[in-house]
């Protein structure tokens, strides 16, 4: 017979009795290693124990820890990971809560225990590593009893960090809390890359920080140290200017994370609401995303309005940061050569960004935590919201956020942060609302440029689609606000030159529309107008003003866009008569569309070209008895494109 | 502000309550709120009014609903909860913001007095408390897990007791 078939075959009685009876020989030797294994040996392999035994072991091993306060200090370190074991064991918890179940309960008052006895230096480094180590893999698929067992790790992992934390006795307590912090973060960014569902796990963090109380100093710290009263004085304001920035910091970093890859809605509901006041009524998306907040999403709000209130508790003056952040990204972008070329001024402003959100990255491995400016301006929308007050913001600032913020999220997708998104369109919107032309005349050109591609950017690769309908309305309403000429040969150049064959479509419905609809006013016109003073009778002889679309399809213009649809039937359909793509056939379509309500401006036989080459592509297709990309396997769709020719 | 007796917050009715009033009175004051943990801490700080009003002692407690949304009522609502519920009789002042940029100006003036644990000036939850002395200094500041009972010795000792 094996050893470990000899321990497999021990009752839970005699192991307890183990347990105690051990502790004359330790008495005896000191040798606490010994006693460690002894525990590792019997704790270890728990699963093979029923629930009352495994509760029978704890309570033994709590009532041995609790009369032997020196086990604790000398072999506690070793226990954290055995009890953990417990937790993912098989016992029947169902129908009850997890933490009134006896075996849940006894772990946690081991932990508990240990806790309070331990040594706290080894402790906190065993709760760190311990942390830094949780598999959250079993979180995928959200299993309820997962999540609820995750958490009771969690929790019992950041008490025991906690606790120690508290016990140490140092003279540099900003040390150990960065420590703590950093891995704090490090467990919240490892937990967002499984699950969006964040909300115990950023609880968890947010009660770290709302109930931190840093370590105490030696009694005798002075003399230990030799220090003088002066120098004793200065060590504590600067350990405390460091705590509080350390505490500072991880909460603008708490934010940062959290909406790594979900959406907080905040533009969503503003959006909503802005349009309610021009309709009305909410359009439907709202009413679908209001219908979806279930208690947990209500609650997880909460959690966030309260990181925000404790934001404020630990002087963070929310609304003074919003000012340096919108100062900040416009210097940013200040000293750009004006020399360059757009392209190249475009460039620098990217490097520019990527180079902003790599100094404010948090990494582990540095245990420093700088102040998370994207994580501060997501947080500062809840405070927004919180408070019913829409910061005030102008166009230029929106502007500049956005290319600070999203701009890294172009150039790579490890950049992406749903978060930031949602608060760029805020702030946007909030500054958009209601701004004028004019709003746009001092903002230099590349920057309008980028933040345009921005949002062409964000709307093609958005799978929400609410997201995407608020992102191309904004787009839409700068481009109505802008200089015509840059909001033309911005739209030229997309559909030239841009990848994202969706958002051509798309472009070319905008393109329409607003060669279609009139200015409301003439800003620049109007204004001087309106300023000057003149009489009724000089008033009578002023010329009407002409009537102008935000965008004229002058000549030139609609050569352009006769060049693009030639080019476009080419690319949809193949030499073998295939379709190219869906992407490609949904543009063709939507540029038929365009000829159709403009087909007046264009000179008669370039429509009877465009149709002819049209119908001969859509003949061969049909002598070709290939079947469309499966996205139009609907066969009507080939045959609405006949139809729409019929209307040319 | 760089004299508590300059202050004059808005009362219950929105009229000025200046502490040019409150010389030589000992003062706590005290963000308050209705549905807090901590709000029972009312029965405690009224019987310290009570027992030592007659001496010098003055509460003022400040309804603000910046933590945890616990004191959403209006000021009517939340004078009638203080005399309902704990038989209040120290004044209660108008509905006000401890923190952030539009705190009232006795707060902003309380905190730069003097800081909470670490340094933070932030007031960190409701029924947090501050002792004025009788010459308007900020004597101390004290976190809402203080008991109003445990402000008796130092009172006792500011007000000469």
């Amino acid at each position: 017979m094996s050893d470990e078939e000899t321990v497999q075959e021990l009752s839970a009685e005699l192991i307890c009795e183990y347990l105690t009876k051990a502790i004359e020989d330790l008495k005896e030797t000191n040798d606490y290693i010994s006693y460690a294994t002894l525990l590792d040996i019997h704790l270890s392999d728990a699963e093979r124990y029923s629930d009352d035994e495994k509760s029978l072991i704890l309570k033994t091993l709590i009532k041995v820890l609790e009369e032997n306060p020196d086990i604790s200090y000398e072999i506690g370190w070793d226990l954290p990971e055995l009890l953990l074991g417990f937790f993912d064991l098989e016992w029947d918890f169902e129908g009850s809560l997890l933490r009134s179940t006896d075996v849940i309960k006894n772990v946690m008052n081991a932990f508990d225990v240990i806790a309070k006895s331990g040594n706290p230096k080894e402790l906190f480094l065993r709760s760190i590593e311990l942390l830094s180590g949780l598999d959250y893999s079993s979180l995928v698929g959200e299993d309820d009893k997962a999540s609820k067992i995750m958490d009771i790790k969690l929790h019992v992992l950041i008490e025991l960090l906690s606790t120690s934390l508290k016990r140490i006795s140092t003279i540099y307590p900003s040390k150990f809390l960065a420590m703590a912090l950093a891995a704090l973060l490090k467990s919240y960014v490892s937990y967002n890359n499984v699950t969006s569902n964040v909300r115990i796990i950023a609880r968890r963090l947010y009660l770290f920080a709302r109930d931190y109380i840093p370590p105490l100093k030696p009694v005798d710290y002075i003399e230990q140290h030799g220090l003088t009263q002066e120098e004793a004085d200065k060590l504590d304001d600067d350990e405390n200017y460091l705590q509080r920035t350390l505490l500072q910091s991880f909460l603008t970093h708490i934010f940062g994370i959290s909406f790594k890859t979900r959406s907080p809605s905040n533009s969503l509901h503003l959006y909503g609401s802005l349009q309610s006041k021009n309709t009305g009524k909410f359009p439907k998306f709202v009413i679908k995303s209001e219908g979806y907040e279930d208690d947990q999403t209500s609650s997880t709000k909460i959690l966030f309005v309260r990181i925000i209130t404790l934001m404020l508790s630990y002087d963070i003056e929310i609304e003074d940061e919003f000012t340096k952040l919108k100062e900040e990204s416009v210097e940013l972008f200040s000293n750009i050569d004006s020399n360059l070329e757009e392209d190249e001024k475009i460039q620098n402003v990217l490097k520019i960004a990527i180079n902003d959100k790599v100094s404010h990255l948090f990494h582990p491995e540095t245990e420093k935590i700088p102040i998370n400016s994207s994580g501060l301006l997501v947080s500062i929308i809840y405070h927004a919201l919180e408070t019913q007050k829409i910061l005030p913001i102008s166009v230029s600032e929106a502007i500049a956020l956005a290319l600070r913020f999203l701009s890294p999220g172009v150039m790579s997708e490890s950049f992406n942060n749903f978060g930031l998104y949602d608060a760029v369109l805020f702030w946007s919107w909030a500054a958009i609302r209601n701004a004028t032309s004019s709003d746009f005349k001092n903002i230099p050109k590349y920057q309008i440029i980028l933040y345009l591609q921005i949002l062409v950017f964000y709307s093609s690769t958005t799978s929400d689609s609410d997201y995407r309908m608020i992102t191309i309305t904004l787009f839409t309403r700068v481009l109505s606000l802008i200089d015509e000429s840059i909001a033309y040969d911005f739209i030229i150049n997309t559909l030239t030159t841009a990848p994202y064959e969706n958002a051509k479509a798309c472009i070319i419905l905008i393109l329409k529309d607003l060669s279609i609809r009139e200015r409301v006013n003439v800003d620049d016109i109007s204004d001087k107008l309106s300023k000057t003073t003149i009489t009724k009778e000089e008033n009578k002889t002023l010329p009407k003003l002409p009537k102008r679309h935000y965008i004229e399809l002058t000549k030139s213009r609609l050569e352009d866009v006769y060049a693009l649809i030639r080019e476009t039937i080419d690319d949809t359909f193949q030499e073998n008569g295939e379709f190219a793509s869906s992407e490609k056939f949904k543009l063709l379509l939507s540029y038929i569309n365009f000829l159709i309500t403009f087909k007046n401006k264009f000179a008669g036989d370039e429509i009877i070209e465009i149709k002819k080459a049209c119908e001969q592509k859509v003949k061969n297709y049909k002598n070709s008895n290939k079947n469309p990309p499966s996205e139009l396997q609907n066969g009507d769709n080939i045959e609405f494109l006949t139809l729409s020719l019929e209307f040319l | 502000m760089s004299n508590f007796y300059d202050l004059a917050p808005l009362d219950k009715a929105s009229k000025p309550f200046p502490f040019s009033e409150l010389k030589d009175k000992v003062v706590i004051i005290v963000n308050v709120a209705s549905k807090c943990g901590f709000t029972p801490q009312y029965t405690e700080l009224e019987e310290l009014y009570k027992k030592y009003k007659d001496q010098g002692l003055i509460i003022l407690g400040f309804p603000c609903n910046q933590f945890g949304r616990q004191e959403s009522g209006t000021n009517e609502e939340i004078q009638s909860f203080c005399q309902l519920n704990y038989g209040v009789s120290f004044p209660i002042l108008k509905k006000i913001d401890v923190n952030g940029n539009d705190a009232d100006e006795v707060y902003k003036f309380l905190k730069s007095q003097k800081s909470g644990l670490l340094g933070f000036k932030g007031i960190k939850w409701n029924f947090e408390k501050f002792i004025i002395d009788k010459n308007g200094e900020v004597f101390e500041r004290y976190s809402s897990l203080t008991k109003p009972s445990s402000l008796e010795e130092p009172i006792k000792k500011l007000l000469g007791l």
